[in-house]
Formats: C-alpha cells, sequence, structure tokens
C-alpha cells in the first residue's frame, strides 16, 4: 500500500521524478547508458541503446529523442527526419524538426515554430526562432515576434545576435526608428550584455548617419577659389607630416565650405593619421554623403570603420567596399581591400570567402602587378587549398597491464581529463593495488599527486626503480631537486636524462653551467642540446636560443675584450643593418602604390627646381674658378651648401612621409639609388669648408646634376603611363553592354576611329576606363542608336602642349550642353567622370557635329615618353 | 652689333640674373623683365641679340599674365582657378607667343626640360623659332655655349 502511495506521489509531481522513471526496471539501466554514451560522444552506441529502450517501450519519448539526435550525430538526418515527423505534436520533436529542416527549407522551419507556440504556451523561444527567420525577408513581422520574445522573457536578457540581425534588418528596410527603439530599450535594460558594446556603437552611428542626412542636400560642391591656397597648405602640412598644422588648416577650410566633400575627406585623412578616430569618422561620413558616387569616400569610410574598431563594425566596412567596388571596378587596390575584408569576415559569413576569392580574381583581371599580385596569388591560393583527406590515425598502444588494472587506469584518464582528481586517484589505486610496480600507473599518481598538492617525488622514484630508463621521469625528479634548492642532485638526474638522449636535459646542465658562470660547459651542453633536438623540436628551443645568444655574446665580448659595449658593437650595426636591409627605395614605393604618383612627382619637381636648378647647377662654374684660384664662388657656395641640404633633406622627409601614409618605409639617404648618392653628395658639399679640388668638385656635380637630374626625370616619365588604343575603348564598352542595366537591350556596335597613333596618358588604368564608361554609359542610357569614340590628339597653339582627345560620339535625342556637365545636372556617372577628368588636369565639352549628332571630347594631357636630344640650335 | 652678348632675361625672380651675372661675366649683359608686359616694353625700347626665357611664373600678380583668363577657363570646364595655374605654370609660352605677335624675330631660349616632351617642343619649334632650350640642370658653361650659338644664329641669318 505504502509503495502505491509513493507511485502515486511520484506521478502527480512530475517535477520531483526523472524520465527513465517510467521505464520498467530492466529497461532503466540501458536507457541511463544510452545517456552516459550520448553525453560522452559516443552517437553509434548511444543510438544502439535508444533503440534497445524503444524496442522495450515505443512509446518512451525521450528514447525516441535521443535516437533522432544520435541519427543527426552520425550524419543520418533523413532518418532523424522521419523519426521526428512520426512524433506528430510533441513539442520536442517539433522543436527538433524546426532546428533539422532550417537549412534546407525555412519557410516549413517558420511553420514549425509556429506550431510550437501553440503546442507550448508562453514559451519565448518559438517566437526568437521565428524573428531571427523573419528578419532578412519580413522586417516588420520578425519586429513583432520579437516584442513578443522580449514580453514573454519576463526582464531576461534578449539574445544578442538576434536583436542584431533584427535591427540590422530595420535600418535596412528604412525602419531605422523601430531599430534604435529596440536597441535602445536593450542599452537601458541590460548597459552590461553581452551585446551591449556593439548595440552602443551601432546607435553611435545611426546619429552619426542621421546628422550626415541633414547635410547631404544639394550635394557637395566645389572649394570656393579662394579657400584653395588653405586646401593646399594643409595638403603641404600633411606630406611634410605636420599633422596638428594640417588639421587646424583642414578645419579651417570646412568652416569656409561646409559643404565640400573634398575638404571633409581631408580633414578626415589628417585624423586617422592622428588616430582621431571619432571625429575623422564622423568626417569621412560626411565625406561619402557629400559625395556618394566617389569610390575614394566610400574606400575611406570603409578602412577607418575596420580599423578603428579593431574589426567589430567589419560587417559594415565591407558595405561601403562593395560600393566602392561597384563604383570602380576595374580599380585593382579597391577590389583587394574588398577582398581582405571579406575574408577577415569569412568565419562568420562562409559566403564571405567566396565574395572574397571573387574581389582577387577581378584584382587580377584588372591588372595586379608586384607585390599586389603575390599577395593577391598567395591569398586566392589558400582560398582555394583544399584539406587532405584524414589521416588514419594508428590506434594508441594500450600500457601491459591486467584487464581490470587497465580498466581503472582508463577511466581514471578520462576523470583526469576532466579535471576530477579526487575520482580519478580513486580509480588510480585501484589500479596499482592489482599492479602495484607498473611506471605508466605510477607516473599517473605522481601527476595526479601533483594536481591535489601532495608530494609527487615519492611515486616518481617508485617509478624509476621499476624501470630506471626514462628521461622523463628523471627531468622532473631533477626539476625537484632543483627547485629545493639541491643544485648537485638537479645535475646528477639530468646527467641521467642526458645519457639516456634527453635533448632537454642537455639544456638544463647548461643552464645550471651558466649558473655558475661556466661558460666552457654552456657551450658544451648547447652542443650537445642542438645535435640531440635537430630542427629544434623541443619546448625548450626558445630558452635554449636565448641561451645561445648570451653564449655567443659572453664569446664575443670574451674575444674583442668590450664586454659590457657588446651590444654597441654587434647590436646597434644589427639593428641598423636589419633596417637598412628592410627599408624600400622610391622606386618601390611607386611600383607597388602607383596611386601616390601625383604626390612624388609634384614633389620631385619641386626638390630639382629648389634645390638643383639656381643651384648645384653652378658646381662646374665653381670648379672652373677654383682652378683658376679663385675662391669667392666656392665661398659664395658654400655658405649657402648647409641650407640647400636642409632643403634636400626636407623632401625627402615629406617623400618618406609620403611612403608611410601607403605602407612603405623607406630609407632614400642609404637605399635610394638615385636620392641616396645626390644626398651623400649634398651633404659632403656641405660639411666642406675649405675650397676642394676643382676635380672633386666636377665629380660631385656630375653625380647631383647628371646622373641624378636625368635619373629622376626618368623614373617620374615612367610611371603609370597608360596607352590609349582602340582596343581599350572596346574591352571598356563589352564591360558596359553586359551589364545588368543594358543586359538583353539592342545596343549599336561601337566604331572606333584612330586618327593617331601612340597616344598614352598618365593616370591610372582604372580612372581612364571609368572616364570612358560612364561618357559611353550616358550615351546608352539616352538612347543612342550609333556610337562611335574617336581618338586623336590636340596641340595647344601657344603652349605647344599635346592633348589626346577621346570623342564619344552618338545620336541619343536630347540635348546636353557644357552648362549642363559642369553643373551637373546630369546623371551621376557623368558626374564621376567630370571629377576624374578634372583630378587629371583634363577637360571636357560637347561639340555638335555636321551630321547632327554630338560629341563629348575629354581632353587630357598626353604623354610623351621618349627623350628628345638636343644638339643643335633648332630652327624650324 | 655689339662685341656684347645683350641678353633679356624674362623671370618672375631674380635667380636667373644673379647667377648669370655671376658667373657669365664674360662677354654677356644681362637685363631683366619681371613679367610678359615688362619684357615687350623693353623690347620695343632696346634692342637684344636673345631672350632667355623662365616658363614657370607664378610670383607675379595675376593680372599682369599674358594670356586670356576667360577663354581658358572655358577650356578647364569653366574653373577659372585651373585656368590661371595654367597661365602661370605655361607663362613663358605666352610671353614668347606676345613677343613674336610684336614682330620681334630674335632668339628665345626656354629655361625648361623638354627632355620627355619631344612632341611640344616639335610644336613650339615650328610656333616659335628661332628657339632653343636648357634643362633645369644646365651649368653657367651651357648657358653661355648656348647662348653664343644663338648669336652665330643671329649672325648667319
Amino acid at each position: 500500500m505504502s509503495w502505491l502511495l509513493w507511485a502515486a506521489f511520484a506521478l502527480a509531481t512530475p517535477a520531483f521524478a526523472a524520465p527513465e522513471d517510467a521505464l520498467d526496471a530492466a529497461t532503466r539501466p540501458f536507457f541511463l547508458k544510452a545517456v552516459s554514451e550520448e553525453a560522452a560522444g559516443r552517437a553509434g552506441p548511444a543510438g544502439q541503446l535508444y533503440r534497445m529502450v524503444l524496442t522495450s517501450d515505443p512509446g518512451f519519448l525521450p528514447a525516441s529523442l535521443g535516437l533522432g539526435r544520435s541519427l543527426e550525430a552520425v550524419g543520418d538526418t533523413a532518418a532523424a527526419e522521419a523519426l521526428y515527423r512520426s512524433l506528430g505534436d510533441e513539442a520536442d520533436a517539433v522543436e527538433a524538426l524546426a532546428q533539422l529542416v532550417e537549412a534546407r527549407d525555412p519557410a516549413e522551419a517558420l511553420a514549425l515554430w509556429r506550431r510550437l507556440r501553440t503546442l507550448r504556451l508562453g514559451d519565448s523561444l518559438p517566437y526568437r526562432e521565428e524573428a531571427r527567420l523573419l528578419a532578412g525577408t519580413e522586417p516588420l513581422a520578425a519586429m513583432a515576434a520579437y516584442d513578443t520574445y522580449v514580453r514573454l522573457l519576463d526582464g531576461a536578457t534578449p539574445h544578442g545576435p538576434t536583436l542584431l540581425a533584427l535591427g540590422a534588418a530595420l535600418v535596412d528596410a528604412g525602419l531605422a526608428a523601430d531599430a534604435e527603439q529596440r536597441w535602445r530599450a536593450y542599452l537601458d535594460a541590460f548597459p552590461a550584455g553581452d551585446v551591449a558594446l556593439e548595440v552602443g556603437a551601432r546607435l553611435d552611428r545611426l546619429e552619426v548617419e542621421r546628422a550626415a542626412e541633414s547635410l547631404t542636400i544639394g550635394g557637395s560642391e566645389p572649394l570656393p577659389p579662394e579657400v584653395l591656397p588653405r586646401y593646399a597648405a594643409a595638403q603641404a602640412a600633411m606630406a611634410a607630416g605636420d599633422l596638428d598644422d594640417a588639421a587646424e588648416e583642414g578645419r579651417a577650410l570646412i568652416a569656409a565650405a561646409p559643404r565640400s566633400a573634398v575638404a571633409h575627406a581631408l580633414l578626415a585623412d589628417v585624423l586617422v593619421a592622428l588616430r582621431a578616430w571619432e571625429e575623422a569618422e564622423v568626417h569621412a561620413i560626411l565625406a561619402c554623403a557629400l559625395a556618394p558616387d566617389d569610390p575614394s569616400n566610400r574606400v575611406r569610410l570603409g578602412l577607418l570603420l575596420s580599423e578603428a574598431y579593431g574589426g567589430r563594425r567589419d560587417r559594415e566596412a565591407v558595405l561601403e567596399l562593395r560600393e566602392a567596388a561597384v563604383l570602380r571596378p576595374g580599380d585593382t587596390e579597391v577590389q583587394l581591400v574588398l577582398g581582405r575584408l571579406e575574408q577577415a569576415l569569412g568565419s562568420a559569413d562562409p559566403e564571405g570567402y567566396v565574395r572574397a576569392q571573387a574581389a582577387y580574381e577581378r584584382a587580377l583581371a584588372n591588372g595586379a602587378s608586384g607585390a599586389t599580385a603575390a599577395e593577391i596569388a598567395a591569398r586566392l591560393d589558400a582560398l582555394r587549398h583544399t584539406p587532405p583527406s584524414p589521416p588514419d590515425v594508428p590506434p594508441s598502444r594500450a600500457p601491459h597491464l591486467p584487464a581490470e588494472a587497465l580498466d581503472h587506469y582508463r577511466i581514471a584518464s578520462v576523470y583526469g581529463r576532466r579535471g576530477r582528481t579526487a575520482e580519478a586517484v580513486v580509480e588510480l589505486d585501484a589500479a596499482l593495488a592489482i599492479s602495484p610496480d607498473a611506471p605508466v600507473l605510477l607516473n599517473k599518481r605522481a601527476q595526479l599527486a601533483g594536481l591535489s598538492g601532495a608530494a609527487v617525488e615519492p611515486w616518481l622514484i617508485r617509478s624509476l626503480e621499476a624501470d630506471p630508463d626514462q628521461p622523463s621521469v628523471l627531468l622532473d625528479l631533477a626539476a625537484i631537486a632543483h627547485k629545493r634548492g639541491d643544485a648537485a642532485g638537479a645535475e646528477q638526474r639530468y646527467a641521467q636524462a642526458a645519457r639516456l638522449g634527453s635533448a632537454d636535459a642537455h639544456y638544463e646542465l647548461a643552464a645550471l653551467a651558466e649558473a655558475r658562470d661556466d661558460w666552457a660547459v654552456v657551450r658544451e651542453q648547447l652542443a650537445a642540446y642542438e645535435a640531440a633536438a635537430p630542427g629544434r623540436a623541443s619546448q625548450k628551443a626558445p630558452a635554449a636560443t636565448r641561451l645561445r645568444e648570451r653564449a655567443d655574446a659572453r664569446l664575443w665580448a670574451l674575444r674583442a675584450g668590450f664586454g659590457g659595449g657588446f651590444a654597441l658593437v654587434v647590436g646597434l650595426p644589427l639593428l641598423f643593418w636589419a633596417r637598412y636591409r628592410t627599408a624600400r627605395t622610391l622606386r618601390d614605393l611607386l611600383d607597388t602604390a602607383p596611386e601616390c604618383w601625383h604626390d612624388a612627382a609634384r614633389l620631385l619637381a619641386a626638390l630639382r627646381h629648389e634645390v638643383l636648378k639656381h643651384n648645384t647647377t653652378v658646381l662646374p662654374a665653381v670648379a672652373e674658378a677654383l682652378a683658376r684660384g679663385d675662391t669667392a664662388p666656392w665661398e659664395a657656395f658654400s655658405a649657402r651648401a648647409p641650407t640647400l641640404l636642409a632643403h634636400f633633406r626636407s623632401y625627402l622627409a615629406q617623400l618618406e612621409a609620403l611612403g608611410r601614409r601607403h605602407g612603405k618605409r623607406l630609407d632614400l639617404r642609404r637605399r635610394d639609388p638615385i636620392l641616396g648618392p645626390m644626398h651623400t653628395a649634398l651633404a659632403r658639399l656641405a660639411r666642406t669648408r675649405r675650397p676642394p679640388r676643382a676635380d672633386d668638385l666636377h665629380a660631385l656635380s656630375a653625380l647631383i646634376n647628371g646622373d641624378g637630374y636625368q635619373a629622376i626625370g626618368r623614373l617620374v616619365r615612367e610611371i603609370c603611363v597608360l596607352p590609349v588604343t582602340p582596343e581599350r575603348a572596346q574591352d571598356v564598352y563589352k564591360r558596359i553592354v553586359t551589364e545588368p542595366g543594358f543586359a538583353g537591350a539592342p545596343v549599336p556596335a561601337l566604331g572606333v576611329v584612330e586618327r593617331e597613333q601612340g597616344l598614352a596618358v598618365r593616370m591610372f588604368r582604372a580612372d581612364f576606363e571609368d572616364i570612358l564608361a560612364n561618357v559611353l554609359r550616358n550615351a546608352l542610357a539616352a538612347g543612342a542608336q550609333r556610337l562611335d569614340v574617336e581618338l586623336g590628339a590636340f596641340d595647344d597653339p601657344v603652349t605647344g602642349h599635346a592633348w589626346v582627345e577621346v570623342a564619344v560620339v552618338d545620336d541619343a535625342p536630347g540635348s546636353l550642353t557644357n552648362a549642363m556637365i559642369r553643373g551637373r545636372y546630369i546623371g551621376r556617372g557623368l558626374g564621376l567622370a567630370v571629377d576624374l577628368i578634372n583630378r587629371h588636369g583634363g577637360s571636357i565639352r560637347v561639340d555638335a557635329r555636321p551630321d547632327g549628332r554630338k560629341a563629348v571630347v575629354v581632353q587630357l594631357p598626353s604623354v610623351e615618353a621618349a627623350p628628345v636630344e638636343v644638339e643643335e640650335w633648332t630652327v624650324s | 652689333m655689339s662685341a656684347l652678348v645683350n641678353v633679356l632675361v624674362v623671370e618672375d625672380g631674380e635667380e636667373y640674373t644673379e647667377n648669370l651675372s655671376r658667373f657669365c661675366t664674360d662677354g654677356f649683359a644681362f637685363t631683366r623683365a619681371g613679367d610678359g608686359g615688362a619684357a615687350l616694353g623693353l623690347l620695343a625700347e632696346g634692342t637684344y641679340d636673345l631672350a632667355f626665357l623662365d616658363m614657370r611664373f607664378d610670383r607675379v600678380q595675376p593680372g599682369v599674365l599674358l594670356g586670356d583668363l576667360a577663354e581658358t577657363a572655358e577650356r578647364f570646364n569653366g574653373d577659372p582657378v585651373r585656368a590661371r595655374q595654367f597661365l602661370e605654370e605655361h607663362q613663358g609660352a605666352y610671353i614668347l607667343a606676345a613677343i613674336r605677335a610684336a614682330g620681334h624675330t630674335l632668339p628665345a631660349v626656354f629655361s625648361h626640360d623638354f627632355d620627355g616632351e619631344p612632341r611640344r617642343w616639335a610644336n613650339l619649334v615650328r610656333l616659335y623659332a628661332p628657339v632653343s632650350y636648357l634643362p633645369d640642370n644646365a651649368a653657367p658653361s651651357d648657358i653661355r655655349e648656348t647662348f653664343l650659338r644663338a648669336r652665330r644664329h643671329v649672325r648667319s641669318a
């Protein structure tokens, strides 16, 4: 009777009843064993046991669910799905099924979560999952589900990733206010929540974007002429590394031209260099908002977000860079930067790796070269690399123990790995009771003793007595002796271990010898260590390397007699040598970062003008005067020489600052094959007080005014020369007509007329192709039925300058005038083309053609690569 | 013809005049004009064997620059700033154009490096011959030699 009462109580109070209580006594152990196997990660045996339970009690739901989980774990998802479906409206089965089918059929998963709402009234989970699933497609419904989820949580912390995903979806859907409301509610209630930092950052971003929106009306305005000197001053200050001055000029510039994207971009760059991230971000956003079609603004903002937030805002950063890549598909650098970020995000979004690969491939197709191409190739190789098949791991060899002792040993090992030392000790002692002299048991017991703070040494000694050939045990015993101050005992044990082939023992013997200042033994033992541990395959390798350095230093110091001056004699020169070897030249910079060509060319032209022209060009005349015994010209030059050297060094510093901004450390004085010798010659002139020999002066002049001058000219002329050819025009056109905007539409064939051959401009390929693409795209969009490109040249009637002319001639209806182009009453694309043309010193105009068509004519400064020799007085 | 070579130096600074006066004293006389208008005035009043022209004039008042600012701005997308910069950077050519337009045929020497611009140099020869140039790294002896060749050309013409 009492048993019946107990049973009735147990059934009536399920909170105190375990699930297996519903099973009969014979089946229950199988269920418990199945649970235990599943917990240990052995899904196969667990599944078998669950099946046995179900054979006995087919209606026992926990076993069905366990079998489903086991089937999933071994990869048999079809069987798991069928099993869950067979369980009908069992809430746990519906939940498991929803999770299982989500990847394949999100719609069914959503329906299942909704079904679960009615099966588990008051449960928040179905609403959370509904919000998560709907965030990307139905943000309003997702928002309603999320609100219900939060209500049902009744004050508990909401799931952070769901909140962030929902907020992002609301912002994308133009419901930023709703996102903000939910983010603020989260921050108010859970200021230290898991995603509080991220939510705070996103709220900041919303506020900044809102501020930016208020300034975007009307778009960017050009800098007024009166502030251009200030703009130039800010650029010069930045180039010279005077960042505070540059920031001050930049702020004044914005005060004078608050709607200039160029001004905001400049100040953002300065503030990034100053690492004033917050203010830099504001100006980068404003530049982007004022000139959204300028890809450089997108790139700037993307890089800033990535760098300033340590990766936390890489998702936003990558969106900016994707925009930039769309605006400038032919820009290698943009594609590379985009690829890097997509790759960095790949761990969170596997599609990121695919997008990264595509970006790298576009960059390579654009003609990446040099170090850029090498980096892209390495990244692509890594992304395409497939893992090898899992190797067959040989089964571990069990120690030679009686079976019962072996069982205890294994159980003790599992307990030990889980940190349950006391249980492990019990099991191991049971094993030792069976095999008291087994070294493997004694060593494990010593290990457990150490974990529990008990004495280790007795166990190790017993182990060594059982098997004296154990280097690791000898090392442990030596370490114990060393720790208690028994250096002799430690050395004895280490020596025994060394004789048994232990490399680490040799290192420890060397370390002991160092302590007693016995450097001969140190070197001897280190040599033995290096012989016993080839390839530094030892945990002691770093320490051994440091000890080797100390020993070598000691040897050097002894040999050279410099003692503590070792660092001055060897270390510092080594440091300088290393810095010298890793520094780059100006050509390295221009090859790997051609976008800095304009700045570098400007600085080099100024250097030639300020230092050479009017100054060093007089050196031959000074030398001739010295040869005649007239020292006055030399004295006049010598007085100016230190100033000239200072000017020269100032230009080198500006060029090196330019390199740093593009991630390259230049050492122009020592490494550059052009500027280095010129600097050496100028320095020699500056420190020479007495009149030199005329021949020496002639030699220095030849180096500066001859070789150096010519080399600078060649360097500037050879970079960034882009041939303008019919093939390039056709390639651009082919790319345009495959764009989604023209896909399937009838487009005319492009006629290209090359009026002159050998045309070239100095600009990046991407910029030139952007200009041409935008003009062509504009003509197609306006409805051109006939379209031609004419490539020719125009000679300035006063200055003689040659200009490359690219005329896009079309018969599109409607009018396009110079005023429309310059006033930007045109599509964004043509506005971008005008900006690029202005940036490269060119012009654009609209001409009427006699046949009634119109031509958009782009003029760009021509590049003439071939040098000219002037040998005779030139007459026409 | 005088034994001295009379050179009209047209530059916005005074560096050429100073250096030439210091290092080309043997047989030369130098007169400086600070802008195109001053050069035309001196040529109208005196006789010179050749004109030595700097190219870039960025230290003069915009008002004295030769060349049509409005027309140049029209070429540069209506931008007067770029137009002024263009006139400054190539003012030497505008001055020589004005000298030729005023009927002066004396030889002219540009102080400018045309080594990398063969087409432009051919255009300038076609427009303004007799003309030559000296690059930025020309030593005083090169300058002297060029001036003497210019005078020989005048004598042989």
